[in-house]
C-alpha cells in the first residue's frame, strides 16, 4: 500500500501539478521526477482516482432551485426598483447631497468667520462721532495691526474719550461711556445723525462735559471764537500725524474738538484734527504744526491764503537759495562774503517768518484760536496686508463655493430628470419579466 | 460576466441562467459540507437569494463562482455551528466508523467523506467541486496563495488516508 505514497519532498508539487497550479519550472521538474519515480507516479494516479471518487460521490442529480429562487428574487427586484436607485443614480444623489452639504457647511463657516466689524461711537444726542473697524481680536484703533480708525464725517470730542471707547469695544460690548455710547452700525444707521453745532460754544460747553469723570474740558460758555486757522499738510502717515497734531494742541494748553480719519481702500488717507488753543500759544502751536509735513494750504477765518502763503514760501526759498549760493562761493573766497551769505540767509528766514506772522498776526487779538489741521498722505493707500489677503481669499472661496453649488444643483437636476426615466424603464422591464420567464 | 451585467440592469432571465449554470456545483458542495440533502437545498436557495440581494457587492463578475461559494460556505458553517459541536479529525475516529456502522452505510461514500474535518471539506469542495483556482481559494480563506497550496495538499492527503482506509475495510 505504501507504493502510492509520494516522496515527501514532492508531495506538495505533485498536488499543484495535478491541479494545474504548478509553475512552468515545477512542471518540468515534476515531469522529470515522475519519469524516474514509480511511487510518485502511483501517488499521482492515486490523487486522480481520489478526486474522481470524490466528485462522483456528489455527482447529483440535484433538484432545480430556480423555481423556488426566482419568484423570491422577482419580488425583491420589484421592491428594489421602488427603493434602491441604480448605481449611477445613487452616485448622483450622493454627490449632490454631499456637495450641497459641503457648500452649506463652508458658507456657514465663511459667514461666521471673524471679520472686521465696524462699530460706531456716538454721542448722547444721537450723532455718530466715530466709527472704526475692530479686527478679529476686537482690538481698538491703536496702530495698524488692529485696523485703523475709519469713517468719516463723524466727530470725536476728545482723544481721551476715543481711547476709552476703544477699550470698551475691545471688550466687545455695546456700552455707554461718559458722553459716548458705542453701538453697532445698524443702530446708528437708523438714527438721525445731526451735526452738533460746533461753532456754538454755549452748546460745546455741554458737549465737552464728561458725566463719568465729572470733568469739564475747561471751556467757558461765554468765550467768543474769533479766528480760525486752517492748515493742510502732506504727511507720510495721516492717522499718526493727526494723533500727533491733537497731542500738540493739548501740549499748547488747548483741546481737541474734532478728530476724523478716512483711510478707506482706494482713497488717499486723510485725517483732520480740529482744536482750540489759547491765543498766546497759537503761534508756537502753528510753528510746530508746520514742521509736521509739507504745508499745501492755509486758511484764515475761512479765507484761503494759500496763494499768499506760497508766495511767501517761494520768496523765502529763493532768498535762502541765493544765500546758500553765496555761501558756496564764499567757501572759496573771502571771509566777509561768507559772513554776508550767512547774514543774507538769516535775513531771508527772518523776513519770511515776519511775513507769515504779519499774516497771522491778527490771531493774537483773540482769546482762543481754532486750529484745523488736515493731514493727507501723498499717494493713495495701496497696502496689501494680511487683512486684504484674507478678504481676497474670502472672495475666492465664495466664488468657488458658488461654482460648486452650481455644479451640485446641475447634478441634482440631472438626477431628478434621470430618476423617473430609469424607474419607469425598470418597472417596464420587471413587468415584462414574468412573461419572458414563462417562455 | 455578461449575465451579471444583465441582472444588474434588471434582467431576471439572466439570473435564471446564472442559477442554471452554478446550482449543480453549489449543490454538490453544500451536500458535501452539510451532509444533509434538505439542508443543502435550503442553503443553495438561500445562497442565490442572498447573492441577488448583494449582487452590487460583486466587484469582479469573472469570480462569480467563488463569490457564490463564499456565500454558501458562510451559511453552511453557520448552520453547522448551530447544529453540532465541532468534531476534530482523528485517524482513529475514521477507523472506529468502519467498525461501528453497517455495510450499507459504508457503501455511501458521502457519509464516509463527511468524516473529513470542516477545513478539509471546505478546501476539497472549493478545489474539486467548484474547481476554484488556488488564487480564488486563497481569497476566500483570506490567506496567501502559498498557504492555499499547502491547505489543498493537506486536504488531499487526508482524503487519500480516508479512502485508503475505506478500501482496506471493504476489500477483505
Amino acid at each position: 500500500m505504501t507504493r502510492d505514497i509520494p516522496c515527501p519532498e514532492w508531495e506538495a508539487r505533485l498536488s499543484a501539478y495535478q491541479d494545474g497550479e504548478a509553475t512552468p519550472r515545477e512542471r518540468t521538474a515534476v515531469a522529470a521526477h515522475l519519469a524516474g519515480c514509480a511511487a510518485c507516479r502511483a501517488a499521482l494516479a492515486r490523487l486522480d482516482a481520489d478526486r474522481d471518487r470524490f466528485t462522483e460521490a456528489y455527482a447529483g442529480p440535484y433538484p432545480d432551485v430556480s423555481e423556488n429562487v426566482l419568484p423570491e428574487v422577482r419580488a425583491m427586484s420589484r421592491q428594489q426598483q421602488t427603493n434602491v436607485p441604480t448605481p449611477l443614480l445613487r452616485w448622483l444623489v450622493g454627490f449632490s447631497a454631499a456637495a450641497v452639504l459641503v457648500c452649506l457647511a463652508l458658507i456657514i463657516a465663511v459667514s461666521t468667520a471673524p471679520r472686521e466689524t465696524p462699530m460706531v461711537v456716538y454721542a448722547p444726542d444721537g450723532s455718530a462721532v466715530y466709527e472704526y473697524g475692530a479686527d478679529a481680536q476686537g482690538s481698538s484703533v491703536h496702530g495698524r495691526r488692529s485696523g485703523d480708525a475709519r469713517a468719516v464725517g463723524h466727530k470725536l470730542y476728545s482723544d481721551n474719550d476715543l481711547y476709552s471707547a476703544n477699550d470698551l469695544v475691545a471688550k466687545k460690548r455695546p456700552a455707554t461711556f461718559g458722553a459716548f455710547a458705542i453701538a453697532s452700525p445698524d443702530a446708528v444707521a437708523s438714527r438721525p445723525a445731526p451735526r452738533p453745532p460746533l461753532s456754538d460754544l454755549s452748546g460745546a460747553g455741554d458737549m465737552l462735559y464728561n458725566p463719568t469723570t465729572g470733568r469739564n474740558y475747561g471751556i467757558a460758555g461765554g468765550l467768543k471764537m474769533v479766528y480760525d486757522v486752517g492748515y493742510a499738510l502732506q504727511v507720510r502717515n495721516a492717522l499718526q500725524a493727526a494723533r500727533e497734531g491733537s497731542a500738540l494742541i493739548r501740549k499748547h494748553g488747548g483741546f481737541v474738538i474734532d478728530f476724523t480719519y478716512a483711510g478707506d481702500e482706494g482713497q488717499i488717507p486723510a485725517a483732520t484734527v480740529r482744536g482750540k488753543v489759547p491765543a498766546n500759544e497759537a503761534k508756537a502751536a502753528l510753528d510746530a504744526l508746520e514742521k509736521m509735513g509739507r504745508v499745501t494750504g492755509i486758511t484764515l477765518n475761512g479765507e484761503d491764503l494759500t496763494p499768499q502763503f506760497r508766495q511767501y514760501m517761494e520768496e523765502m526759498e529763493k532768498k535762502i537759495k541765493t544765500a546758500e549760493n553765496l555761501g558756496k562761493i564764499s567757501d572759496r573766497n573771502r571771509y566777509w562774503e561768507t559772513l554776508s551769505a550767512e547774514q543774507a540767509r538769516h535775513w531771508a528766514e527772518q523776513q519770511a517768518a515776519q511775513n507769515k506772522r504779519a499774516m497771522l498776526d491778527v490771531v493774537t487779538k483773540s482769546s482762543l484760536v481754532e486750529i484745523t489741521a488736515t493731514f493727507a498722505e501723498g499717494r493713495p493707500k495701496e497696502s496689501f496686508g494680511l487683512a486684504q489677503f484674507f478678504a481676497l481669499m474670502r472672495a475666492v472661496l465664495v466664488t468657488l463655493l458658488v461654482a460648486l453649488a452650481a455644479v451640485a444643483t446641475l447634478f441634482a437636476l440631472v438626477a431628478l430628470i434621470v430618476a423617473p426615466v430609469v424607474l419607469l424603464r425598470r418597472r417596464a422591464a420587471s413587468q415584462e419579466a414574468p412573461s419572458e420567464a414563462a417562455e | 460576466m455578461v449575465l451579471v451585467g444583465r441582472v444588474r440592469r434588471g434582467d431576471l432571465n439572466a439570473y435564471g441562467a446564472i442559477i442554471a449554470r452554478h446550482q449543480g456545483r453549489l449543490h454538490a458542495a453544500a451536500r458535501h459540507l452539510l451532509g444533509e440533502e434538505e439542508a443543502a437545498r435550503d442553503a443553495v436557495q438561500e445562497t442565490f437569494i442572498e447573492a441577488y440581494r448583494h449582487l452590487d457587492q460583486l466587484r469582479d463578475p469573472s469570480r462569480l463562482g467563488s463569490w457564490l461559494y463564499g456565500i454558501l460556505r458562510h451559511r453552511a458553517f453557520a448552520w453547522l455551528a448551530s447544529r453540532r459541536p465541532t468534531v476534530s479529525w482523528d485517524e482513529e475516529g475514521a477507523e472506529e466508523w468502519y467498525r461501528a456502522d453497517g455495510p450499507e452505510e459504508r457503501m455511501d461514500p458521502t457519509a464516509l467523506l463527511a468524516r473529513l474535518p470542516d477545513d478539509d471539506r471546505d478546501v476539497l469542495a472549493a478545489r474539486y467541486l467548484l474547481e476554484l483556482s488556488y488564487d480564488e481559494i486563497a481569497a476566500l480563506l483570506k490567506i496567501s496563495n502559498q498557504a492555499a497550496r499547502v491547505r489543498v495538499c493537506r486536504a488531499k492527503g487526508r482524503l487519500r488516508a480516508l479512502l485508503a482506509g475505506a478500501e482496506k475495510e471493504v476489500e477483505p
